[in-house]
């Protein structure tokens, strides 16, 4: 006998994720990508081990760093979003964030922020889980906070592996050869990605260049950067932070080092395997470090601001990063002085009044949006910070 | 894995409407079915109704953390297969187990019956048991040098990620907890397999000329005696605390600035025939980790021979045992510049370079040094010349 209810059990067209859900493809077409430009890419399962540092390219690649994988993965997130998000503030981000993942807040790590060039949704990198059977997850906040996972099958997608540091002979069979290195910073210049890192056994900064589109053979470069500061002692050091930034036609890459100089580099001074001696133009001062950066103009005025480990946002205001007084063993004004390295020294600089920032990117021409906990309440926060990143948009606690 | 049924019941009428809902009960009421698979995949299925498209299918059935979902609880992420007959979810992640869910179906408001089906869903966890230890500590040594710039915490099985900073301590004689010695980097520095924790002190209070440097001093000092506690509340990946805490007890000594250089490092050659290590005997102490990612053995055809690498009596030595017998022949040792001593120092550069100093080494060229040895039959060689 065939039965079924009275009842109408209503479902239907799938709004859920902004890439298409997996197994409805014949129901839910998935959205053409935007522009012929993302061709290069294949659809499958990337197998991304950790969703690390996140950037996007201008045309709306999401490229992340995966340190265990040791690799940048480029996906096409289809985000053809018709609604630009025109404001993010999401309390309790962790728990949406977790609840959406099917987990508790204290079982994920959001580990760092992107905004997307045209929809300017937030997408947010993510461990679900943090010991046995943790897996990657890449998120989308839109428009009214709605939060949604972007499915990471048959999306189309390129992979570059980062190739370990040169060491002698060929690899064992075992290949047991690798040094692992946390991805720390990617930034997106003229063609190509950068990635910095901090390895696990070397103490070092090696800069590695990853043009896009990604080809088979991945064309990177081995680049070692070094920072002459404290004076008179040059210092390797690891990166902790890296964006962009570009004037009169030249771009650079502004470098922020553990222990604690912001250096900036001329990417055309950069040649594979070559050591490169950056300009230091500030130094953030003892006992913090940056965890992101980025470089913005605002009312006809330029500015790098930092996210740190330990401190507000320092907002660094030039007119032109490049042409700032270089910090050197003869020029350095923290020598001598009273305060010495505890100082932020270098280009003139302001806190924001909001402390607690983990992760900052930009996100329209107004607004920096950052992941933030707030001193009061302890809340995890996703929300804008106004420029010139002063203090918050929206209400606050 | 079949999971327990905690719907709440709907008296419906049926009526036929095709040959799909023979899955459905007899009397066609709409039915929640939830399977969970060995590894906790979770399928949802609602079925036994007529299925019409809405805007949002989240809105007709949905999984929720917890046990009291209301309308404004996300919902967890996952996709939808639609039919006449059926919804089926499947959440985008395993269900985690010792977390409660709870699965959704409303019925239609317009529906002559409207309603909601709810079932909870549980995977027990596995009961917690200690079995991950701290297996070494490196550097081994009891006297380490007070611009120490590593240590690596070796355990027995994978560890969680994220909890290191509140585990991990180092103490002065009187066991009290020196401040600000270990760095606090955003990313844990974790091996591939999640055994290996590379912990760094904090290299602003060892580099010459910083204000922590000149005011505090290095976090170590020479003559004094310290501890890298380790406390057993570290959990491990499944969440089990390490059996034991593990304590590394060291006496600080003075300060290694002087340039790191394999020339008199010395090499003894093994017997041709056997799978006796080549010994590398170093002056100094060695970052293990680095030698055994860095140094290679070439032999007497140019190919590069597969070596276990290790590092032994207290990484003063390193050993290269290769797999199958050696054969007679002049073989070469290569190692990486970037090899380190304890003071990260290594074969091109001192750690801290004073560019006062017209003698300091700073060497770019070289990406590799190199011992020769030759192997010969029955008896033993040495030749250590770089």
């Amino acid at each position: 006998m065939q039965y079924a209810s009275r009842l109408a059990v209503l479902v239907g067209a799938l709004a859920l994720d902004p890439v298409g859900v997996r197994g409805t493809a014949s129901r839910t077409p998935l959205p053409e990508s935007p522009g012929a430009s993302h061709a290069w890419l294949r659809a499958g399962t990337p197998d991304i081990k950790a969703a690390g540092a996140l950037t996007f390219t201008a045309d709306g690649l999401l490229l992340v760093g995966d340190s265990p994988g040791s690799a940048v993965f480029a996906l096409d997130v289809r985000d053809v979003a018709t609604v630009v998000v025109d404001t993010i503030n999401v309390k309790g981000i962790d728990e949406l964030v977790a609840a959406r993942l099917g987990t508790k807040a204290s079982e994920i790590a959001i580990n760092d922020i992107a905004v997307h060039p045209k929809s300017h949704a937030v997408y947010l990198s993510v461990a679900r889980g943090l010991g046995a059977g943790a897996r990657p997850a890449i998120v989308r906040v839109g428009a009214k906070g709605r939060i949604d996972v972007v499915s990471l099958t048959n999306i189309p997608f390129a992979k570059a592996v980062l190739p370990n540091p040169p060491a002698p002979g060929k690899k064992d069979e075992d290949g047991d050869d690798v040094s692992d290195r946390a991805i720390t910073g990617m930034a997106v210049v003229g063609g190509s990605v950068y990635v910095t890192g901090i390895s696990n056994d070397e103490f070092s900064s090696t800069l590695r260049r990853i043009s896009i589109p990604f080809t088979t053979a991945v064309a990177t470069t081995g680049l070692r950067i070094y920072h002459t500061h404290h004076s008179r002692y040059e210092t390797k050091s690891p990166v902790s932070a890296l964006t962009s930034y570009s004037v009169g036609g030249r771009d650079y890459l502004v470098v922020s080092y553990s222990c604690t100089p912001l250096a900036i580099f001329a990417v055309d001074s950069l040649a594979d395997g070559a050591k490169v001696t950056g300009k230091t133009i500030a130094e953030l001062g003892a006992g913090t470090h940056a965890t992101s950066m980025i470089t913005y103009e605002f009312k006809g005025k330029r500015y790098l601001a930092v996210s740190t480990i330990g401190r507000s946002i320092q907002v660094l205001e030039a007119t032109d990063l490049t042409t700032a007084p270089a910090l050197g063993a003869d020029s350095n004004p923290s020598r001598g002085h009273p305060l010495g390295s505890w100082f932020m020294w270098g280009l003139p600089a302001f806190s924001s009044s909001v402390p607690g920032v983990m992760r900052m990117a930009d996100f329209d021409a107004n607004n920096a949006v950052v992941l933030h906990r707030t001193v009061q309440s302890g809340v995890l926060y996703l929300r804008e910070l106004q420029k010139p990143i002063l203090w918050a948009r929206g209400a606050t606690e | 894995m079949r999971v327990g049924f905690g719907a709440i019941a709907l008296c419906l009428s049926a009526s036929v409407i095709g040959a799909g809902v023979r899955q459905a009960r007899a009397d066609g009421s709409p039915e929640l079915r939830v399977t969970v698979d060995s590894v906790h995949g979770a399928t949802i299925v609602l079925a036994g109704g007529r299925v019409r498209a809405t805007s949002d299918a989240e809105n007709v059935l949905a999984l929720y953390v917890g046990s009291a979902p209301s309308r404004n609880t996300t919902a967890v992420a996952g996709t939808y297969e639609l039919s006449d007959t059926a919804v089926v979810f499947r959440p985008y992640f395993a269900l985690v187990p010792g977390v409660e869910y709870t699965a959704v179906a409303r019925i239609d408001a317009e529906s002559t019956q409207p309603g909601t089906l709810t079932k909870r869903i549980f995977v027990p966890a596995p009961p917690l048991v200690a079995q991950a230890s701290v297996a070494a500590v490196y550097p081994t040594a009891d006297t380490l040098p007070e611009n120490l710039l590593k240590f690596y915490i070796h355990f027995s099985r994978p560890m969680r990620d994220g909890d290191a900073a509140t585990h991990v301590a180092l103490l002065d004689e009187d066991g009290h907890v020196i401040s600000n010695a270990l760095l606090g980097t955003d990313t844990e520095l974790w091996d591939r397999s999640h055994r290996r924790l590379t912990i760094l002190l904090d290299p602003g209070r060892i580099k010459r000329g910083l204000r922590p440097n000149q005011e505090f001093g290095a976090p170590l000092v020479a003559g004094r005696r310290y501890r890298l506690r380790i406390d057993s509340a570290w959990r491990d990946a499944d969440g089990a605390p390490l059996v034991a805490s593990h304590e590394k007890s060291f006496i600080a000594s003075s300060a290694i600035r002087s340039s790191l250089s394999i020339a008199d490092w010395r090499a003894t050659a093994p017997t041709a025939g056997t799978t006796d290590p080549i010994e590398l005997r170093l002056p100094r102490p060695i970052d293990h980790a680095l030698a055994e990612r860095l140094v290679r053995v070439d032999g007497p055809s140019g190919l590069t021979i597969a070596v276990a690498r290790r590092t032994a009596d207290k990484e003063r030595m390193i050993r290269l045992v290769p797999r199958v017998p050696w054969i007679a022949g002049r073989y070469r040792v290569l190692i990486g510049a970037q090899i380190e001593d304890l003071a990260g120092n290594n074969l091109q550069r001192l750690f801290d370079v004073d560019l006062a100093d017209p003698a300091a080494r700073t060497r770019d060229d070289a990406n590799v040094e190199s011992i020769r040895v030759e192997i010969v039959a029955r008896r033993n060689t040495a030749s250590g010349r770089p």
